[in-house]
């Protein structure tokens, strides 16, 4: 029971990491069918910019306004540069190249994917650095034998806001509707007066933003990070997107967590060596018998 | 073809593609005579990846369909090669069919369910895929594959009496590999089978209700170019004389899905030109060692903004008026 | 009468989530004539196509063809059978040359396996000349011979209708089914269009035609068969057609039937 209680909390919170970046995926999926291969590495980004901001500000901020404050500025930091980092290469990478065909765009997106990673290398060096304790809430709760880190309960937490209001956004607000019309069909969306463009930089935005705000979390929460996570976490996230439904909020959001859940469970009860290519048979299962996902619908091939 | 440019249609003269076919096999050949030992070695890598790049090329290049996992099956040939030549004492170079058939087997058995998926779901299932071997490897099963350090002590291949061990000698074996192997697929290409392969990239729907058999096709271009990277398999298990899981990572994939694209789909010679350009580029940027791979991102993002088609583009129209066309 | 009937659908039913587009539609084709199917837009006619050629499996109902069953097969066997079709708007193979694009209908009568075209074995070559003549005279009869090495994409638009109805005459069908041949060529072009297939049915292909305009369908059908909301709602000889007023009702609404008749 007690394995089961602290993989289950393990699995939420590295669930939230998933639907996190999932996100991004999902939103750069649905509205330009592109899968944004470079969405990992500013996921790793974040976590980098965060760690600098922690580092150099923590005497100035962290005295001023205590660790919560700094928190505050370190995640809006990596939020705010890794949003404008996402906005420059849709623009230079992306804009130029995808109406010319969508292979080459695939092309482009793994270039990007390559540049920003040795970027980061290149920057900060290929060795692992650590998020010191000093920089992360450390408290928990002891609840008889169980104990809970105040840091699972933030990130959790986070994550059901932010999405929430993500998913408030794009269902309920006229600049939702916008962005569901031109995920939908963008040429019609283009002629009943919606800003496409808007609508690109919005989910080139929100999406790294989202990344880079998990990036920061497991930073915080495994206490390392390194230049190549941007390729893992990416992918683990893009297979919780294909589960869900992929250019599908909640269903992002539902993928993640199931993935997260899955990949404790296994590392648990079987193998932790294993739990990825649990991971991925699973991911292949889901595509040979359910190809648009657990929320997708299913739809017909118009000919 | 207008968005790639005008070009002085005398290149594409019959007797001046023979003469720039021979130029190259000219300098392939009298190069290893001049060049040092380290870029025999380079040279040796660039038909090793033009060999790779080969087999994505059926797969990605003539039918259009998405594999970023084409490493997975190299690994296979490399991992057949290495286990059965250490285990059982089988001659490496009697391995080399052997390698393609597992490899083109196994690629089989796993795409025959996911093949129908379009686009990107068959492309995130095969770096799915992809990841599966690679990790397995590393799992070390049934104490099989040696787990994160590999397979060691392969045998030098033996050919005809003459063991195969200097650059020179691989320089050669991999390039006769890609020779024969570009020669085979080129004549696919003029024949029925290559045609469907190319109806099916164009427009699936349409091949089908034109008499196209697309399942079919589909997988035997699947099988065929995850053969030809058990071929490459076994040439890289033989040189190295070790395996290990980090040769087949997703960056290996990345970069033949890169080849065939910077070369140009479904186009040999830009294929091959692509393994060259892939495989020189770190050579020439060596001196800026940490910052070359942040240059080769961006030039493959530039290359697909100004040659969009690649940089060697196949020239349907001009192989008919220079070749044979038909008159009835 | 019945035996020489060649393409036969009994009551076949096609639902997408709800939405029934065909509903227990039958349509009896005669062999060597031109069958047109006409109704408003959304009644169905494509998806009839659809289903006969095999890329949507009806819910319900049979399609026969010369006496048998065609359900369960892929598009490809069914084109292998004899019936190929054309496309509302060209599903060319844009990137490869007209005489590629044509050879294509070629493709299930050819039987060049992997290894003989790989060694280019004389049966494969002989196979090769012939499938590349064939598509050369279909290109020669429909004036596309000068557009043979361009590549489909940058051909006009009237010129790429025509190279898909050769592509689907170079699979030699018995059956041709033509979904809106004429649609956005200019009068010219028309006219060539309407004359070919008007001859068609001399060369042993019998032919099923969906199109919109009137003068084509009126100048060309044998038999028309009328559909709406999925449902067969009329079947006749031209005058007939043109003289029934539940047809002139389906496209013009109640009570507007002189309409179509002045014009």
């Amino acid at each position: 029971m007690l394995t089961f209680i602290q993989q289950l909390l393990n699995g939420l919170t590295i669930g939230s990491f998933y639907a996190f970046v999932a996100l991004g995926y999902s939103l750069i999926y649905a509205i330009l069918k592109l899968i944004n291969f470079a969405h990992g590495d500013l996921f790793g980004l974040g976590a980098y910019v965060g760690y600098t901001v922690f580092v150099y500000a923590f005497g100035v901020i962290g005295g001023a306004l205590g660790l919560w404050g700094l928190l505050a500025v370190g995640f809006a930091a990596a939020a705010l540069a890794t949003a404008g980092a996402g906005l420059v290469i849709e623009r230079v990478a992306y804009r130029p190249i995808y109406p010319i065909g969508r292979l080459p765009a695939v092309v482009s997106a793994l270039g990007m994917a390559i540049f920003l990673s040795n970027l980061i290398m290149a920057v900060w060096g290929p060795r692992y650095l650590a998020y010191q304790e000093s920089f992360i809430p450390t408290g928990f709760w002891q609840i008889g034998e169980f104990r809970i880190r105040i840091l699972q309960v933030l990130i959790l937490v986070s994550a059901l806001v932010l999405l929430g209001i993500l998913y408030f956004v794009v269902e309920k607000t006229t600049f939702g509707a916008a962005i569901r019309a031109a995920a939908l069909d963008r040429e019609t969306a283009a002629l009943m007066g919606i800003d496409f463009l808007k609508v690109i930089r919005f989910a080139f935005a929100m999406g790294p933003a989202l990344g880079a705000i998990a990036g920061v979390f497991v930073g915080m929460y495994y206490r390392q990070i390194n230049f190549t996570m941007g390729w893992v976490y990416g992918l683990k996230a893009f297979t919780a997107t294909i589960m869900g439904g992929i250019g599908n909020i909640p269903g992002a959001m539902v993928g993640g967590i199931l993935l997260g859940l899955l990949e404790a469970m296994t590392a648990g009860y079987i193998s932790a060596a294993w739990k990825d290519v649990f991971v991925f048979a699973a991911l292949m299962l889901m595509l040979i018998f359910r190809p648009t996902g657990l929320l997708g619908e299913k739809v017909a091939e118009k000919v | 073809m207008r968005l790639l440019g005008k070009r002085p249609t005398w290149l594409y003269k019959q007797p001046v593609r023979w003469a720039f076919l021979a130029a190259t096999i000219a300098l392939l050949l009298s190069f290893p005579f001049w060049a040092s030992r380290y870029w025999i070695d380079v040279g040796f890598y660039v038909g090793l990846y033009a060999l790779l790049g080969l087999g994505l090329n059926v797969i990605l290049g003539e039918v259009g369909l998405f594999n970023l996992g084409h490493a997975a099956f190299w690994a296979l040939g490399a991992y057949t090669t290495a286990i059965l030549n250490v285990r059982l004492g089988i001659p490496t170079l009697a391995l080399l069919p052997l390698s393609a058939l597992v490899a083109g087997g196994c690629a089989w058995l796993i795409s025959s369910p996911i093949i129908h998926l379009r686009g990107d779901y068959l492309c995130i299932v095969t770096i799915a895929l992809g990841e599966i071997v690679r990790l397995v490897l590393i799992n070390n099963p049934a104490g099989l594959t040696g787990g994160p350090n590999g397979v060691i002590g392969i045998a030098r291949p033996v050919f005809l009496g003459h063991v195969i061990r200097t650059p020179l000698d691989f320089y050669f074996l991999v390039w006769a590999m890609v020779a024969l192997c570009a020669f085979a697929l080129r004549q696919l290409q003029r024949s029925r089978i290559g045609r469907a392969w190319n109806y099916i990239r164009e427009d699936e729907i349409a091949a089908e209700a034109m008499g196209v058999d697309v399942r079919s096709l589909k997988l035997l271009a699947f099988v065929l170019g995850a053969a030809l990277a058990g071929l490459a398999g076994n040439i890289f298990a033989a040189k190295m004389r070790m395996v290990s899981p980090d040769s087949f990572t997703f960056m290996e994939s990345c970069l033949m899905f890169c080849i065939v694209l910077l070369g140009g789909m479904g186009s040999i010679p830009g294929t091959i030109l692509g393994a060259a350009l892939v495989v020189l580029f770190p050579e020439i940027f060596r001196p800026v060692a940490q910052y070359r791979l942040l240059f080769f991102g961006l030039a493959l993002a530039a290359t697909m903004y100004f040659r969009p088609g690649g940089l060697w583009p196949r020239r349907r129209a001009v192989e008919f008026t220079a070749g044979r066309a038909a008159r009835p | 009468m019945r035996n020489d009937i060649v393409l036969e659908t009994q009551g076949i039913t096609k639902r997408f989530r709800g939405l029934v587009a065909v509903d227990r539609f039958d349509i009896a084709v005669r062999a060597f004539t031109i069958h047109s199917l006409i109704g408003p837009n959304g009644a169905g006619k494509t998806t009839v196509f659809n289903v006969i050629t095999g890329i949507y499996r009806p819910e319900e109902g049979k399609v026969l063809f010369q006496g048998q069953v065609l359900n369960g097969l892929k598009p490809h066997e069914i084109l292998a059978r004899g019936i190929a079709r054309t496309f509302q708007n060209p599903r060319l193979f844009k990137n490869m040359t007209c005489l590629e694009n044509t050879m294509a209908g070629q493709h299930a009568h050819g039987r060049a396996g992997f290894w003989s075209s790989i060694l280019r074995l004389p049966h494969q070559r002989r196979e090769e000349k012939k499938i590349q003549e064939q598509a050369g005279e279909w290109l020669h009869r429909l004036g596309l011979w000068p557009f043979r090495h361009e590549l489909a994409r940058n051909i006009p638009y009237g010129c790429q209708k025509l190279l898909e109805l050769a592509r689907a005459l170079a699979a030699q069908p018995k059956v041709l089914l033509l979904d809106e041949p004429t649609c956005g060529l200019n009068e010219s072009e028309k006219a060539t269009m309407m004359n070919f297939i008007e001859g068609l049915p001399k060369e042993g292909i019998t032919v099923l035609l969906v199109e919109h305009n009137m003068n084509v369908v009126m100048g060309l059908s044998d038999l028309i068969t009328v559909m709406n909301y999925g449902k067969k709602i009329a079947e006749g000889t031209p005058e007939e057609i043109y003289n029934n007023p539940v047809v002139v009702e389906a496209y013009l609404g109640r009570g507007e039937s002189n309409v179509v008749k002045s014009g």
